[in-house]
């Protein structure tokens, strides 16, 4: 899957014309990028209308934020996305109480055949590689802990409850792997 | 919370990123990120590391969600017309302060060296600490904009300000490079005087934008008046 079929290169000068109160940018980067967000929204969000009005918002949020955009800091469909994704934890964090569908990664640890099903997805080579093999690193609920967080929103008590592990462990997998990650992917980006 | 210690600060930034941290510490940090450069660099970071599993299989929006994104655009637009309704008559004043802020900016900064300049429209940009930084002045007559520099501004390394004039449909227009001192005076079109819709600035590579088009964070916007 591509992440986009806009280069960042494109979506930079998008977001540069859309600070200026352009709508065709504006229109333009919607229809480039809003796919790949909303399928991570409901892929997040497990409920249609929830990501609906989530990527409405994210969308809104980006013309109305452009100017914050900062081309050195990050690329831009990373920039779109984290928009979209802190929207969706509030739109979670709203909800007093909320039913969880059945996790993607439930039960799942990243195995060889779900870090090839993982990767295949991701589409990348080289440095957007370095990820998949840095979670697979990870000890197996360490890992479904990051991607359970990270991808589906989970804080640290339903992780501990989907998990049936104290809270107190759950938060030292988050930490752990925290750092081991930015170990990991340093030293496969100097090697 | 100690977000000066580095150690303590990453691990925010990617509890934060990960969306672990929750409920006030979540909100304290968000007020925090917006005037803390350093907590800002480690979110970025950190959302470049995990932007990984941001890729799923795309899912077209039905049709409504763009639909409402456009209302909303046009309510704030019409929001945006009233406002510029109301600004209409006090444009006036606001051309008078411009003028008075002219002067008072070169009795302060230039106070012998200034020419006693023609033009028929000014902008004052500010700098983000909200200070006087350039002064633009528009003159019909020669198809000429003066650019005068009230402090030394200097962008990063290897980057350059690039000053935008913005067409009535939000297209900007270069007008070219800011100087980082003194003054500078250079011709535009005939056409570039019939858009009154403001002018931008932002952060280029060295020389400016080679596309055409604004590349980099937009930094700052002013508003042009016409002098009485």
């Amino acid at each position: 899957m591509a992440s986009s079929d806009i280069s960042p290169a494109d979506l930079e000068h998008l977001i540069a014309r859309c600070a200026l109160r352009d709508r065709h940018a504006f229109a333009e980067i919607y229809k480039a990028t809003s796919a790949n967000v909303f399928g991570f929204l409901v892929n997040m969000l497990r409920d249609r209308a929830a990501a609906e009005e989530v990527l409405q918002d994210a969308y809104m949020q980006l013309w109305q934020k452009s100017t914050s955009y900062n081309a050195e800091r990050g690329l831009p469909m990373t920039w779109i996305m984290s928009l979209a994704r802190y929207r969706a934890l509030d739109h979670l964090r709203r909800q007093s109480t909320r039913t969880r569908h059945e996790s993607n990664y439930a039960q799942e640890p990243l195995t060889q055949e779900s870090t090839e099903d993982f990767t295949a997805l991701s589409d990348g080579e080289g440095d957007e590689q370095h990820l998949v093999v840095c979670l697979d690193r990870l000890q197996d609920q360490a890992r479904e802990s990051v991607i359970k967080a990270y991808c589906e929103g989970y804080t640290h008590e339903e992780l501990s409850a989907s998990m049936g592990t104290p809270i107190g462990t759950v938060k030292s997998w988050i930490r752990r792997s925290i750092k081991r990650l930015k170990e990991c992917l340093h030293e496969l980006s100097t090697s | 919370m100690n977000y000066q210690h580095p150690e303590r600060r990453e691990m925010l930034a990617a509890e934060y990123v990960m969306g672990t941290l929750v409920g006030q510490a979540r909100a304290r940090f968000e007020r925090l990120l917006s005037h803390n450069r350093l907590l800002r660099i480690e979110v970025a970071q950190w959302e470049e590391r995990l932007q990984q599993l941001n890729h799923v299989e795309p899912v077209k929006p039905p049709r409504r969600v763009w639909s409402n994104i456009n209302k909303q655009l046009k309510t704030e637009a019409s929001g945006g017309q009233a406002a510029q309704t109301r600004v209409r008559w006090w444009k006036g004043y606001a051309a008078l302060a411009s003028v008075m802020l002219l002067a008072t900016a070169a009795a302060l900064f230039v106070p012998r060296e200034l020419p006693s300049e023609q033009s028929d429209f000014v902008s004052v940009m500010n700098t983000e600490n909200n200070e006087p930084g350039w002064i633009i002045r528009f003159d019909t007559k020669t198809q000429s904009i003066a650019i005068e520099t009230l402090r030394t501004i200097l962008p990063a390394k290897d980057r350059s300000f690039e000053l935008w004039l913005l067409q009535a449909n939000g297209t900007p227009v270069s007008l070219g490079l800011l100087p980082n001192e003194g003054k500078q005076r250079r011709d535009i079109s005939e056409s570039d005087f019939n858009v009154n819709n403001g002018l931008a600035v932002s952060i280029e590579p060295l020389g400016g934008s080679t596309t055409g088009a604004p590349t980099g964070p937009v930094v700052y916007q002013s508003s042009i008046f016409t002098v009485l």
